[in-house]
């Protein structure tokens, strides 16, 4: 399946590259927004062919990076509009959209949606009960109750678990 | 959809995303789980909690400061008082008024900070427990004040509010030989602003002496951050 980016089909003269997501899904993007990615940057100065394969991205993550990318890649959009279009862009995301596109920023080194990105993320676990990071991040706890009443000693003033939030 | 759980997340990431909440967040992050704690505990994490320009302010602290990691350094700075000015010694005035002004780069940002004023009451101290001092804090458009009373007798009682919509506040033996008033608090959101702090006793006109002042010292207050405070 081949999906154009949101500003619809591309012109013959404008190049575009192809991006596959780990579960096979195609994309065609514009070089212009590919090359936001410093990550994909590289790949495409060191290969020939325009296809490249994302294999720890998914489709649903890729899609949203590629309409951030097409957004900001765009010479039409004000900055004014593209930093609306940011906040737009996390705002009523699930906590578990956010980690996969941390993660997918992260390693196509998107810089700025990064960062927004985490931003997004901390704001939601400010005042969160350790399990609430424990549960949304899909973590066990591996410390010994020794191991964690040491660390918890530490910085005591910390551990004020009043007014703290579980949802 | 693939499984990208978040336990293959980089620590990189991670400490990215803990740099961005509070120090008390972070410090709970430790407890997670022992890969949350490598991340919650890195450089990259605590950079963002330390003032911007920390590396100036501790290359004028009186005695060097140590430390292994940026987490123990803000330890450092939130336990152990950094004494940059020296002190100075009143030996008599009926006019006393002491002004401090910091810029909220030196501080740590999301952080509810208290303001002290460091003081010894010589033995021959005199004229200034007669009227209660006015203390106050600005910070932008936010505005703290309340009341002191520099008596000894008084060093053990606890705030209580008064008619005055200010708070009274009282002198507390630090344990250092030094007493401490608190001036009022603020919370410091991370935007640069001008903090002013002020203690003043000039409606009494009665001389005063013997108040030697080591200076207005800032610390963070462990409570819980409450945002959107100012």
């Amino acid at each position: 399946m081949v999906t154009t980016d949101e500003k619809g089909p591309l012109t013959a003269k404008k190049k575009s590259v192809i991006i596959r997501s780990c579960d096979g899904d195609e994309f065609l993007v514009s070089e212009s927004a590919a090359v936001l990615s410093t990550s994909l940057k590289k790949i495409l100065e060191e290969k020939e062919d325009r296809l490249i394969h994302l294999s720890d991205i998914d489709n649903k993550t890729l899609a949203m990076v590629i309409a951030y990318l097409s957004t900001h890649a765009d010479d039409g959009l004000s900055d004014d509009l593209k930093r609306s279009f940011d906040q737009e862009f996390v705002s009523g995301k699930e906590f578990d959209v956010l980690k996969y596109l941390v993660l997918a920023t992260d390693t196509l080194q998107v810089t700025c949606l990064c960062y927004t990105v985490a931003k997004k993320m901390a704001d939601i676990m400010k005042n969160k009960l350790v399990e609430w990071v424990r549960r949304e991040f899909d973590i066990q706890n591996d410390y010994t109750p020794e191991a964690e009443a040491e660390i918890r000693r530490l910085d005591a003033w910390a551990w004020d678990d009043r007014q703290l939030e579980d949802d | 959809m693939a499984e990208t759980r978040l336990e293959t997340l980089p620590e990189e990431c991670l400490s990215h995303v803990i740099s961005f909440t509070s120090p008390r967040d972070a410090c709970r992050s430790s407890i997670v789980s022992g890969m949350f704690r490598d991340a919650a505990d890195s450089d990259l994490a605590w950079e963002n909690f330390l003032p911007s320009d920390y590396r100036e302010i501790i290359s004028r602290s009186v005695s060097p400061v140590e430390f292994s990691s940026k987490k123990e350094l803000f330890r450092k700075l939130s336990s152990t008082p950094l004494l940059i000015d020296g002190g100075n010694k009143l030996i008599m005035v009926c006019w006393l008024e002491i002004r401090g002004k910091i810029n909220t780069r030196m501080l740590s940002p999301n952080t509810t900070y208290g303001a002290y004023l460091v003081i010894q009451l010589a033995g021959r101290a005199f004229g200034l427990g007669v009227l209660p001092s006015e203390v106050s804090i600005e910070v932008g458009d936010y505005k703290t004040r309340g009341t002191i009373y520099m008596n000894h007798e008084q060093c053990k009682r606890q705030e209580v509010d008064v008619l005055s919509g200010g708070v009274e506040r009282v002198l507390c033996a630090r344990g250092d030989g030094w007493l401490e008033v608190e001036l009022g608090e603020f919370y410091n959101d991370g935007s640069e602003k001008e903090v002013k702090m002020e203690f003043r006793e000039i409606k009494g006109e009665q001389l005063k002496g013997g108040l030697v002042v080591e200076g207005i010292e800032l610390r963070p207050k462990h409570s819980l951050n409450l945002e959107g405070f100012l």
